[in-house]
């Protein structure tokens, strides 16, 4: 993280908890919605993180900015909404099959689409490299995983995302 | 060049390591393949950050939070109205309790008065049925005996005065005058407590 970065977010430290959702709930939607890929299911995610954030605020230690904290609530609220509902676990699937057995002249699909079909875990990190703007660091913090596990699975969602966006003539 | 789609990867991140850069860029310029993954990357790149951009455009975005905590001041409120209407309930209770007690003391008053008048009542009436045995016994043959005691219905007993007997026509005036002026009131004990209430 950069120096203005961590100002910037250390000034947010004093914010209310209103102000804090005024400020990163959208960045907390989309976060949310990378991963669920559902605005309304993306909707209940960003009441949760906040709830909890309000339920656990005296807890938090500041040892990372409150944004990287929503977000690491968002990610497990997200996560155990995927796991507890088996929740659009096939769009891993479909994004491989898609990956590995479309031929280059498929009808090109919009970004949208394609976003649809590449798993949450993708769909986070590129949220959060090509949106946020993180560093792999501070993906694998949010994350909770190692700086090259991120690096490996940026580069194969960008795979995955670029053979899907690909039309007939081989370009995007 | 091995791995050059990671390493495109790694650069358009900016965390493509200084040291490997040189021969990335020479690569890159002899490569065309590799110039174009680097091109749709940056598309890529582009097109997602638009594509989450455009994300607020389309949202009506919710304030359950806020409302969360409207409706905490909402609760708040609520329980205050309750409290503040248990409270007057309270007070309202205890004041009927006070009243009762109160109304209970003149109740009892009541009572007390009713069975005064009513026996008052009770003894006008005896006195009143003495007078007309009385009477009868003065107009009937025995009258002569000295003494005579009568038993009434009410089982009082009667020793007609030996004067009066004498003076009987006076005295039968004086009794017939005595009952018809008998004050006789009927009361009964549910209209006198009623009157009370509605008197306090």
């Amino acid at each position: 993280m950069t120096n203005e970065k961590v100002t910037a977010e250390l000034d947010y430290m004093t914010l209310s908890l209103p102000d804090l959702f005024e400020k990163y709930s959208l960045d907390v939607f989309r976060y949310a919605k990378s991963i669920l890929k559902e605005s309304d299911e993306a909707k209940d995610a960003v009441q949760e993180v906040f709830l909890k954030y309000a339920k656990n605020e005296k807890s938090f230690k500041g040892n990372c900015s409150q944004k990287t904290w929503l977000l690491i609530i968002a990610r497990n609220y997200c996560f155990n909404k995927i796991k507890n509902n088996n929740y659009k676990n096939i769009s891993i699937d479909n994004a491989e099959i898609a990956f590995y057995s479309a031929p280059d002249f498929e009808m090109k699909i919009s970004l949208e689409e394609a976003l649809k079909l590449l798993s949450p875990e993708h769909n986070e990190l590129l949220y959060l490299k090509e949106y946020s703007n993180y560093s792999y660091k501070e993906i694998a913090e949010i994350t909770n995983q190692t700086v090259e596990n991120v690096k490996i699975k940026l580069f194969r969602g960008r795979q995955i995302l670029r053979k899907m966006l690909k039309n007939e003539r081989g370009t995007l | 060049m091995k791995d050059i789609e990671y390493k495109i990867s790694l650069f358009i991140d900016n965390e493509l390591p200084e040291n490997e850069q040189a021969d990335f860029f020479k690569y890159l310029s002899e490569d065309k393949d590799s110039r174009e993954m680097l091109s749709d990357l940056n598309k890529m790149k582009t097109g997602l950050k638009e594509h989450y951009n455009d994300i607020k455009g389309d949202m009506d975005f919710p304030l359950t939070l806020v409302k969360g905590n409207d409706n905490e001041k909402k609760y708040k409120t609520y329980f205050y109205y309750a409290a503040a209407a248990s409270l007057l309930f309270l007070i309202l209770s205890i004041s009927l309790l006070v009243n009762a007690q109160f109304y209970k003391e003149d109740i009892n008053k009541s009572k007390t008065v009713y069975e005064s008048v009513k026996n008052d009542n009770e003894k006008l009436k005896n006195e009143i049925t003495q007078l007309i045995t009385e009477k009868s016994y003065l107009q009937t043959e025995s009258h002569d005996k000295k003494t005579v005691i009568l038993k009434t219905a009410a089982g009082i007993k009667i020793t007609p005065n030996k004067n009066t007997i004498k003076n009987n026509e006076s005295y039968y005036t004086f009794l017939d005058n005595k009952i018809k002026n008998a004050p006789v009131v009927k009361i009964s004990k549910s209209d006198f407590i009623t009157q009370q209430m509605i008197g306090n």
